[in-house]
């Protein structure tokens, strides 16, 4: 059934169809707040608080084909939220892991010199790398690559989503990508894998 | 179309232009280098961000449309919230004023607040509370009940040890029919039937020793928990006693703190009294 049946239904009171928007959905905003967060436990508060306030709010959405965008601003609302808490809360690693993960990752790509990435690092190893990327973009740069390249949001949704026009969106997603690269390079990932064929 | 600029170059890059758009782009990108070289690195970006893979996850139990969910206080900032707090003081406060009897009064030295409704500054000494059980009580009772338990089991060990008996005298009664057969020489000439009293004499022996160890034991436990209670006792009493000495100082200081108030009070109003404009 299509998403926008399932709306149409939920909005109706029908409990089964919300169930069926959730399960279709929440993959793709647990994902969505995991890249922004990097951090499994503060991804599943925002994609729960999302959904709990979807269920509340179903009945305003004027527009049933504008829920994606609809629905992503009220994730990144509470991702944003989720990540002022964060700010304030002080948190003692057991383990420093910041730098050693670095010059394991610089280590690994000095020993495997190769073009393909996934043979460099291995699949896990380029996963934290890029994972680690995306953490140290600005947070709204951040937001835009993650719904453009993981979520294939439109531009239109993006800027509904973040309440920007739609120039805005390309503009952050065009200064977002090109710290990415800097990023990339200064983790030493080869210049080979970042050039497209 | 005559520049090809980022906004133009984002919407290449996600294939997000018309058909006509499209061919405008490629001859402006076909017409500048350094915009070819740019794409491309951009493309490889892509390339490489396409590797991190979704997580999987299972979707929780989501608790919604519940009570919870509806009777949740909405719509409220911090601003309402931080009045609705004081609010919320003031109304404990009046009830606590109006329960209490509370009176307030100025007078020349100051004011004064007294609840129950007197003025008096007297400290009603606190009635002392009956306890339900005194210590002494609770300790003969924990007493009574071990000796009972002890009592207990020396009576279970003699019953044992009574049965033991009448059964080895039913044996030795049975083994009284004087044996016909004398080994020729056990043990250097002792009968059988000598050896098996004195086998008879040692188990009765031993069983004694052993009733005895027993009962030994059973004192020693009484004896340490004697020992434990009467260290929770002292315990005890010396807590109550640094309770009760911190509270003595907590009162002390806040009298203190009240007789500092009442000099500054003093010197406002003097000050005050003194200067009327």
């Amino acid at each position: 059934m299509q998403t926008q049946q399932l709306i149409e239904q939920a909005r109706s009171g029908n409990e089964l169809a919300f169930s069926r928007l959730v399960d279709d959905w929440y993959p793709r905003i647990y994902n969505y707040a995991y890249k922004y967060f990097s951090d499994h436990d503060l991804a599943m508060e925002a994609a729960q608080k999302t959904f709990i306030a979807v269920h509340r709010k179903l009945s305003q959405l004027q527009d049933a084909s504008k829920f994606k965008g609809w629905l992503y601003r009220i994730a990144t609302n509470y991702c944003h939220e989720e990540e002022r808490r964060n700010r304030h809360r002080w948190v003692l690693p057991f383990f420093q892991t910041g730098k050693e993960e670095h010059d394991r990752v610089r280590e690994v790509a000095s020993q495997h010199r190769q073009d393909n990435p996934e043979a460099q690092y291995g699949h896990h190893e380029l996963s934290d790398v890029l994972q680690l990327a995306l953490a140290e973009l600005p947070e709204e740069q951040r937001e835009v690559v993650i719904m453009k390249e993981y979520e294939g949001l439109k531009f239109r949704e993006i800027a509904e989503a973040l309440s920007i026009s739609e120039n805005t969106a390309k503009s952050r997603l065009y200064y977002g990508l090109k710290a990415l690269r800097k990023i990339l390079i200064a983790r030493e990932i080869p210049q080979e894998s970042l050039r497209y064929e | 179309m005559s520049k090809l600029n980022k906004e133009l170059l984002m919407d290449y890059l996600y294939d997000e232009l018309s058909a006509e758009d499209r061919q405008q782009v490629e001859a402006l990108l076909a017409a500048d280098p350094q915009a070819q070289k740019e794409l491309a690195e951009l493309q490889g970006v892509r390339h490489t961000m396409a590797a991190l893979p979704d997580r999987p996850v299972e979707r929780p139990l989501l608790m919604m449309g519940g009570e919870a969910e509806t009777n949740r206080p909405r719509g409220l900032n911090g601003w309402q919230r931080t009045w609705i707090s004081v609010a919320a003081m003031v109304l404990l406060a009046t009830t606590i004023a109006l329960v209490g009897g509370m009176q307030l009064s100025v007078g020349k030295g100051g004011f004064t607040l007294a609840f129950n409704g007197g003025g008096t500054t007297e400290t009603a000494t606190p009635e002392a509370a009956e306890p339900s059980f005194t210590r002494a009580e609770v300790e003969s009772m924990l007493q009574a009940s071990l000796q009972a338990q002890l009592a207990e089991r020396d009576d279970s060990l003699r019953a044992s040890l009574a049965n033991w008996q009448a059964s080895l005298d039913a044996l030795k009664a049975q083994q009284n029919v004087p044996s016909k057969v004398v080994v020729d020489a056990p043990m250097g000439g002792i009968t059988q039937e000598q050896f098996e009293l004195a086998l008879r004499d040692m188990q009765q022996e031993n069983l004694r020793l052993m009733v005895a160890m027993i009962q030994n034991t059973n004192q020693e436990l009484k004896q340490d928990f004697e020992k434990t209670l009467f260290n929770f006792a002292q315990y005890y009493d010396l807590q109550r006693s640094e309770d009760l000495n911190q509270v003595e100082m907590n009162m002390a200081s806040l009298k203190q703190n009240n007789e500092l108030t009442q000099q500054q009070m003093d010197y406002l109003y003097n000050v005050l009294a003194s200067n009327p404009q």
